[in-house]
């Protein structure tokens, strides 16, 4: 028997970034996972970040987790989407060399002190006084602790689909956790357990691919590292390949499209809509002659290729022929066969912020057991429920929360128990109703100093941080500070109003298509702000008066974050309240009011009545 | 107990003698009402004879009763009416029986039109045409709340938020899709898109003006030189003695309002001070609240005594001083001038321009003419035609708001920052929702149940 005060199971991206956390915090962490070798691995594309998803990585880096450094040490080809539009839309994406991420990964973790890795294959959860209590091993060992973060993936319940055949599987050739799964299902614990699925492509030797022929996407230069903390990217930077699908291959999916194991009814979990399969892609987008695939390496030194945007269930030999016939890749063989993987997943909505579950505490989950999907969104849970572990077995500390308002992990969490998630769900910017304000850009201005209160964030960063948080204050003072009449303005060729007043700084760079750069001759004391900081000071001064309006929204957000509605309210006993509404609020137990105006189907009306009532209960 | 619980009872007729007068019962008890007083609980929605009664079974009438079980009622809940012969002493025993049931009480003011708002059987917006409808005077206001009523203005803003949600969705499909095999004209669509909105609110929008005047009322102001007759004019048109007459110069001094229906409008006329050069603060006074009052009008009578011209028969200086003593601007289309020369009856003759009416408020000369001038103005200025989609202040404020955001989203460029624009359809979209009731719930309601008298 071993004593801990945090289990992690699982050594995916939540895991990992959970149990990391938590032992950042000071607490001893294990982390406990089937197989050691596999920790860090990316099971489906070998790439990190993009929209939405970019934001999370960078929060990640804010307080100080591991996804950020692990892709800047083994991106091979890192690119800024949306580059030519607003900061607020900038999407940082890099691939990988699957190799050297899992390497850096696990040599991140080997710098922990108080965290130990343990290969254990959980199926049975140890309950005591309605309390989390510890965690068994399908071989009968026991850990006992007073929290734990759950973190499967795709491994509870798993079953691999590939056309007609079926297979028990957490990934491709790894064993599910069937044990667990049964556990979860058990009456006792009240949780709503469902299935969700997800897809992934074959997989195609590079050395049989036509890549002469083929368009090519290459990385930007310079690379723009994810974490603030990396100085520049040495991983040498290659190029993917593009190439399309063809009325041929469309034809061959179309004919098959009945030995598709989604299409046979074979699988009852439901899929992604924004991350199709190309047999939904033809049969829902019939008019389309043509969809684009990605040919992205797996790694320097690592001849695998991974064809981005054809993700299929379609039986081998129906892959086989579909591949075929895609330019560039007629003579391309197939290293591992592309499949549907279905999963068991807890409606998150039976999760408080802190992502504990509310009726068994104790116990926090993370990643897809979650409903969610994508590596950054996982490993933003994960740090986020290792924090939470890590303050609850302090005792008594406040659950570390971000609202919508300070991080897109925030948001993202806050969707999810509200929500819940009826399909997997991903991180996109358009979830954030604040996403003027919650940059890639200043995920670290946003949330490093909330960190460092609760202790997450080390001293490398803490410091780092620090001085570029005086240089910024400085920044801001300056850009009041200078200020121009419109004949000096004239000397740096920029037009100004002919009223004779002069103009900031900061009122300049409000202005489209004016940068701090051209302000130097002007002002030569701007020439001490570092370069890598000006994009972020521009956006800032170009998105202030949006930023103004966006303020009293937050204020009014916040006012009804703060309303807490108490745990045990009988909603039966409050009047006008329709049976409809009362039977939402039941469910959802909304934690504050701000979680009860989100609730799909609740009223105006019925929040109203609600509001009133705490009002007068408090 | 909470109010809300509580069963709420009131008189729906005018007080006082009357052939019938309709109780009204919403609540839990609303059946148990019925069985006490009535005798037993009739058939839902079938008007059913019964004996009234007290709750000691003393009998207080005959009449009807009406049952309506939850949710098909007006109000949502379990719903009672009480149909009994129109007067107050039998009036005021079944509301002394009704109280004392348990946990009945009498309405407060708007409380039914309230709950039926609060069990979703109207939205924000139907509740303030049923407002409107009970509280229109005239024609025209009554017309413009009933087919609001039937077509609120609700649906027009649900078709609007469909249409800026299918804007909004592009968008977002530029921004976070921007690394996928996208339409290429997804920037030149949704400028399109953004134009048919701006277009589509704008055309309501115009007619905006013209709603919010039918509600109001139209503003007529009269002024003119101290002692042109502006009083008795307006006793004249409001045919009573709301205005102090006085042939003494500079009586009126401050602004005398007559509310009145003049052919199916509802129309506020305002009396105001003389206006001339003088030491007297009162009338300086009187004098800055008639240049207000013009300011705020929609018509303007502006009398001049014919004596005036009699004695200086310059048309043209009389018009053209007034207007500047007033503020206002004779050449701008609003609000609309209709000159007006008095007191034709104490002048023995006089060769006047045909444009000018003439009239004496005494002896009732062109009077009937004046009343035709004001009503085609108010025809020019309103319309009579299709009732204005937008009646309300409120709704005009949002729906600027949306308009004003769309058309600063309009002037960016999709393709350079895109975010901005998507913040700006973000605020169209909330300033659409206040219309139906979507948005800041709270602040909303308090107004709208302050000011709201029905339902007892």
């Amino acid at each position: 028997m071993s004593s801990y005060d945090v289990l992690v199971v699982g050594g995916g991206h939540a895991g990992v970034e959970a149990a990391a956390a938590a032992a950042r915090m000071g607490a001893r962490v294990a982390l406990l996972t089937m197989r050691k070798d596999t920790i860090g691995d990316m099971s489906c594309n070998p790439a990190i970040g993009g929209l939405g998803k970019g934001h999370l990585v960078r929060e990640i880096d804010a307080l100080d987790g591991l996804m950020a450094k692990a892709i800047d040490a083994s991106g091979i080809q890192f690119r800024m989407l949306n580059r030519s539009r607003g900061a607020a839309v900038h999407g940082p994406r890099a691939q990988a060399d699957r190799a050297l991420y899992k390497t850096a990964i696990h040599q991140l973790l080997n710098d922990i002190p108080n965290l130990d890795v343990i290969e254990a294959l959980i199926g049975d959860v140890i309950v005591s006084d309605g309390r989390f209590a510890g965690l068994i091993s399908e071989d009968g060992c026991a850990y006992h602790a007073p929290a734990a973060v759950l973190t499967t993936g795709t491994f509870l319940g798993g079953i691999i689909h590939l056309g007609d055949e079926r297979k028990e599987a957490g990934r491709f050739g790894e064993n599910p956790s069937n044990a667990l799964s049964r556990r979860l299902r058990d009456p006792a614990l009240n949780l709503q357990v469902g299935r969700l699925k997800t897809g992934t492509p074959a997989r195609l030797d590079g050395d049989t691919i036509a890549w002469d022929r083929l368009e090519k996407q290459y990385a930007d230069d310079p690379p723009i590292p994810f974490s603030t903390l990396t100085d520049r990217i040495t991983v040498p930077q290659i190029p993917c390949g593009i190439t399309r699908t063809n009325a041929e291959t469309h034809r061959i999916i179309a004919e098959s499209i009945h030995l598709s194991a989604v299409y046979s009814g074979q699988i009852e979990g439901q899929g992604p809509r924004y991350c199709p399969s190309i047999e939904d892609k033809v049969v829902r987008f019939k008019e389309r002659n043509a969809h684009q695939i990605f040919l992205e390496p797996e790694g320097l030194n690592d001849q695998t290729v991974y064809p981005n945007g054809i993700s299929t269930s379609l039986p081998r030999h129906v892959q086989d022929a579909m591949i075929a016939t895609i330019e560039g890749l007629e003579h391309a063989r197939i290293k591992q066969y592309g499949y549907a993987i279905e999963y068991d997943y807890i409606d998150p909505r039976s999760l408080s912020r802190a992502l504990e579950l509310k009726a068994l505490p104790g116990l926090y989950l993370a990643g897809q057991i979650n409903g969610t999907t994508g590596y950054e969104e996982a490993g933003a849970q994960g740090l986020m429920a290792g924090i939470n572990a890590a303050l609850a077995v302090g005792g008594g500390a406040k659950p570390f929360i971000l609202d919508r308002a300070t991080a897109y992990t925030g948001v993202m969490i806050d969707d999810l128990i509200t929500r819940g998630a009826p399909e997997p769900y991903r991180m996109f910017t358009s979830r954030a109703e604040y996403r003027l304000l919650l940059r890639a850009d200043n995920a670290d201005q946003r949330l490093t100093d909330k960190g460092i209160d609760i202790g997450v964030v080390g001293k490398t960063r803490r410091e780092a941080w620090l001085d570029k948080k005086q240089i910024l204050a400085n920044v801001d003072h300056m850009l009041d500070a200078c200020s121009a009449t419109p004949s000096k303005l004239a000397t740096i060729d920029i037009a100004a109003s002919r009223d004779g007043r002069a103009q900031t700084a900061r009122k300049l760079l409000s202005r489209e298509g004016i940068n701090l750069a051209q302000l130097i001759p002007l002002w030569p004391e701007l020439a001490k702000i570092p370069d890598k900081y000006h994009g972020q000071i521009e956006t800032d001064c170009r998105y202030a008066a949006y930023l103004v309006r966006q303020k009293s929204d937050i204020e009014t957000m916040r006012k009804d974050e703060a309303l807490e509605i108490p745990a045990n309210l009988e909603y039966n006993n409050i009047g006008g309240l329709s049976a409809e509404s009362v039977d939402i609020l039941r469910r959802h137990r909304p934690e504050t009011i701000a979680h009860a105006s989100r609730l799909a189907g609740l009223t105006p009306a019925a929040l109203l009545v609600l509001i009133r009532y705490i009002h007068r209960a408090a | 107990m909470n109010r809300q619980d509580e069963t709420i009872f009131a008189l729906a007729t005018p007080a006082g003698r009357a052939a019938v007068q309709i109780f009204r019962v919403s609540g839990k008890g609303a059946a148990r009402a019925l069985r006490r007083l009535a005798g037993r609980l009739p058939q839902p929605r079938v008007m059913t004879y019964s004996t009234i009664t007290d709750i000691d079974g003393h009998k207080i009438d005959v009449g009807m009763t009406a049952w309506f079980p939850s949710p098909a009622s007006p109000t949502g809940e379990d719903y009672a009416e009480f149909h009994l012969h129109g007067t107050p002493h039998i009036g005021r025993m079944l509301m002394l029986a009704l109280e004392q049931l348990p946990a009945f009480r009498l309405a407060d003011a708007g409380e039914f039109t309230r709950r039926s708002f609060l069990n979703g059987k109207m939205t924000l917006d139907q509740t303030e045409a049923l407002a409107d409808v009970i509280d229109a005077d005239t024609e025209a206001q009554h017309r413009q709340a009933m087919a609001r009523l039937d077509a609120p203005l609700s649906k027009l803003t649900d078709t609007w938020r469909l249409q800026l949600v299918a804007l909004m969705a592009r968008l977002e499909t530029l921004i976070d899709f921007a690394d996928e095999d996208i339409p290429d004209d997804l920037s030149q669509d949704i400028h399109h898109r953004l134009e048919m909105l701006i277009a589509n609110i704008g055309s309501v929008l115009k007619d905006a003006d013209r709603g919010v005047i039918i509600r109001d009322g139209v503003n007529i102001v009269l002024i003119g030189r101290p002692n042109a007759g502006k009083s008795t004019l307006l006793n004249a048109l409001a045919g009573r003695d709301d205005a102090i007459v006085s042939t003494e110069e500079g009586t009126t001094r401050d602004i005398i309002k007559v509310s009145l229906n003049m052919g199916g409008y509802a129309v506020h006329l305002k009396d105001t001070a003389g206006l001339r050069q003088t030491q007297s603060l009162a009338e300086k006074e009187g004098i800055k609240r008639t240049i207000l009052a013009a300011a705020d009008s929609d018509i303007i009578l502006m009398l001049i005594d014919a004596q005036d011209i009699e004695n200086n028969g310059d048309f043209g200086s009389h018009w053209t001083s007034i207007c500047a003593e007033a503020g206002i601007d004779n050449t701008a289309s609003k609000p609309a001038i209709i000159p007006v020369l008095t007191k034709m009856d104490m002048i023995a003759d006089l060769s006047v321009d045909k444009d000018w009416l003439s009239i004496s408020a005494e002896t009732g000369l062109g009077m009937d003419q004046l009343r035709m001038v004001i009503q085609s103005a108010m025809d020019q200025l309103l319309g009579s035609g299709e009732a204005a989609m937008v009646s309300r202040e409120r709704h005009r404020h949002a729906l600027m708001a949306c308009q004003n955001s769309l058309m600063a989203a309009k002037d960016i460029d999709p393709a350079c920052e895109p975010e901005l624009i998507a913040e700006d359809l973000r605020h169209a979209a909330q300033s659409l929702g206040r219309i139906s009731g979507q948005v800041d719930v709270e602040d909303l309601l308090d107004e709208i149940f302050s000011s709201f008298c029905i339902g007892k």
